[in-house]
């Protein structure tokens, strides 16, 4: 006779138990999510809506706001405002910590405190990028055009030293490294910002390439507008990095500033991705902490003997929309390492807790453990 | 006693039952892997794989050695398969002489291959004398059969389905943020997709093969798939995970039961290795590295 299965009443099925197990599994897990932000890498800084900040060994730096110039000192609070008489379209400050700015009328000036100094000179054409040299008391820049690479100095006439469009110009990051400048899709080096000559090696680069840095070992990365970053080699440059789609109908986010960090270490800035970070000259790349970044950044920079130091110490700053966010660069305590007594301690605790838990395991074992007895050996054969 | 003191004989009908001597066996394994955590030394090379191998191979031989306990010693057995093959792997990874060089120094990509290689051979091994071994009811490895069309379909598509999600996705929350391409430039990449293979082999034969047949031998298969794929996450939070990219643990989880139940959908283990491998290999190239390290 078919007597029909009654469901024993408080005794889970299976299904249930195997949905509790990976509810619990994944949801005991859940809590792992936010360890990334566990360790503050950024710091909030000041809201300053910053669209190019420049990066100096100085120990202040300038930033570029859609309504003005403002000097910059990492950990305080707000930016000391620079009165420039014109918007400016780009700024630059040297490694003495001379700033320079060059205004959308075409003047470029020196920054002297809190308003524009002597005069660099004039260009016809808007700059497009901007990088400055020279010592504590007087300062030169070299400004890009869509008409050429021109060195800019106090009292002499703008002289252009590269002809053709020039998009991006890089000033050295540590001494006795050189400039690089990108003019008509070319890559010309400097030693001193005056002399230019073409980078042997290096051919000409697709159209809406943009050097993005040198880095401290003099290594030169450059971002094509498929978001192929390269990195100068040997063989001259070099695919390093291919910036994926940000995901669905998005396209590839694009980079938008490196700041050297150490010899071979730099932080790259990008719309879409936040920072990225590359710990060897391009080798590898890492996340820098994406979820305590705004996914879009506009500027990254670094300010303090950053760049040629083997420990640096300085700040790493990236521009969010609305605020900038602050990284301090310092060296970590080593943590302990054990040696005589206390690393065999360390083998004997690893030992006993091994033994416990064998022991733990044999006892849940025994207790859960089918028994011998009649009425379970009947059911079981 | 046999070889793996899991005869058909003496085994025979002996089903385990209930999830007390599974609960055991994982809270002590637990214990064996965080308690040293709380004194250890960051900076010696602590043996965290071998600590979890010889807890199982101990739980194993006293199970084979104590009749009473005869019926938990595949289990045991099942969870050695786990942690043994892994310390070979990192101890080959590490190991700094008597290899030939052809192998690579130690962490350098060659050896990582070879480690993979010899990995998966010893859980071939380990498999192969579990399947051997087993009491009735034989477990299902799902290993041997030749792929159906449908095995074949479930692995291709399955592969573009998770290549298909991995680019959907934000970007950030899987960490495909770009590829290193100096990093994967031949003869790197070879390296790289000969180790990923090999481990993605191993793993599957590890849980979806092995644990899971094992699990499904004496519960219901719906708490064998939800139980190997917790264990699938949890194991990669203990050995790899640490730190920031514990986050994607939780999608290690949901992996292990997606191909948990494309291994019993399919009767066949193939599928899910074809994915693993296209998924490791794709996460190797595609997710920074920032992702498992910093």
């Amino acid at each position: 006779m078919n007597v029909p299965r009654r469901r024993r009443c408080g005794v889970p099925s299976a299904s249930r138990i195997a949905a509790a197990t990976a509810a619990a599994g994944l949801g005991l897990l859940t809590g792992t999510v936010g360890a990334t932000a566990a360790t503050q890498w950024w710091t909030p800084g000041p809201r300053i809506a910053a669209i190019a900040i420049a990066s100096t060994p100085a120990r202040r730096t300038l930033a570029l706001t859609r309504s003005g110039v403002l000097w910059i000192v990492p950990g305080r609070n707000q930016g000391g405002r620079v009165t420039l008489g014109a918007p400016a379209r780009a700024i630059a400050v040297s490694a003495a910590g001379r700033g320079v700015a060059a205004l959308s009328d075409g003047t470029v000036v020196q920054v002297a405190g809190d308003r524009a100094g002597a005069i660099l000179g004039v260009l016809a054409g808007p700059v497009t990028a901007l990088a400055a040299g020279g010592s504590t008391t007087t300062a030169f820049a070299v400004a890009a055009t869509s008409r050429g690479l021109f060195l800019l100095r106090t009292g002499r006439a703008a002289e252009r030293v590269v002809q053709g469009r020039a998009t991006t110009v890089v000033a050295p990051t540590a001494h006795g490294l050189p400039w690089w400048a990108l003019v008509g899709g070319r890559l010309y080096g400097s030693a001193d910002g005056s002399r230019w000559a073409r980078a042997r090696r290096v051919g000409p680069l697709p159209p809406g390439t943009l050097l993005l840095g040198e880095l401290g070992d003099g290594t030169v990365l450059a971002v094509e507008s498929s978001g192929l970053i390269l990195a100068s080699s040997s063989h001259g440059l070099t695919p390093s990095l291919q910036i994926l789609p940000a995901g669905g109908f998005a396209g590839v986010p694009r980079p938008t500033g490196l700041a050297a960090v150490g010899p071979t270490s730099a932080y790259l800035a990008t719309r879409g991705f936040a920072a990225l970070l590359t710990p060897d000259d391009g080798y590898d790349w890492y996340r820098a902490a994406p979820s305590q970044l705004p996914s879009d950044l506009e500027a990254v920079a670094s300010v303090g003997p950053v760049a040629a130091a083997s420990h640096p110490s300085g700040d790493v700053i990236v521009a969010g929309p609305g605020r900038l966010y602050l990284h301090r660069l310092q060296s970590l305590p080593s943590p302990p390492v054990y040696v005589g007594g206390s690393a065999l301690l360390q083998w004997a605790g690893i030992a006993a807790t091994t033994a416990v838990a064998i022991l733990l395991g044999l006892t849940g074992i025994v207790l859960a453990a089918p028994r011998r007895g009649r009425r379970r050996l009947g059911r079981l054969v | 006693m046999s070889v793996a003191g899991i005869s058909r004989t003496e085994g025979a009908g002996r089903g385990l039952r209930g999830l007390g001597p599974l609960v055991a066996i994982l809270a002590g394994a637990a214990l064996a892997l965080l308690g040293p955590r709380l004194f250890g030394d960051p900076q010696s090379s602590d043996p965290d794989a071998w600590r979890l191998a010889a807890y199982f191979g101990t739980l194993w031989l006293v199970a084979l050695a104590v009749p009473r306990l005869r019926p938990v010693a595949p289990l045991a057995f099942a969870f050695t398969t786990l942690a043994l093959p892994y310390s070979v792997w990192t101890f080959l990874l590490g190991w700094s002489a008597g290899l030939p060089g052809v192998l690579g120094g130690p962490d350098s990509l060659g050896r990582m291959a070879s480690a993979g290689v010899a990995e998966w051979l010893v859980v071939l091994l380990m498999a192969g004398l579990y399947a051997w071994r087993c009491p009735a009811p034989a477990p299902a490895l799902r290993l041997v059969r030749l792929p159906s069309l449908a095995v074949v379909l479930a692995g291709g598509l399955g592969s573009v389905v998770f290549l298909a999600i991995a680019f959907l996705l934000p970007a950030p929350v899987i960490g495909r943020e770009g590829v290193p391409l100096l990093a994967f430039a031949p003869p790197n990449v070879f390296a790289y997709i000969v180790a990923n293979a090999s481990t993605a082999f191993a793993q599957e034969l590890q849980f979806r093969g092995v644990l899971q047949a094992e699990l499904e031998r004496s519960h219901p298969w719906v708490l064998a798939v939800a139980v190997q794929g917790v264990v699938f996450g949890i194991a990669h939070l203990a050995v790899s995970y640490a730190g920031p990219a514990a986050s994607f643990v939780p999608i290690v989880i949901a992996l292990g039961l997606v191909w948990g139940l494309l291994t019993r959908w399919t009767d066949s283990l193939w599928p899910a290795i074809v994915i693993h491998i296209v998924a490791d290999v794709f996460i190797t190239v595609a997710i920074l590295g920032g992702l498992y390290g910093l």
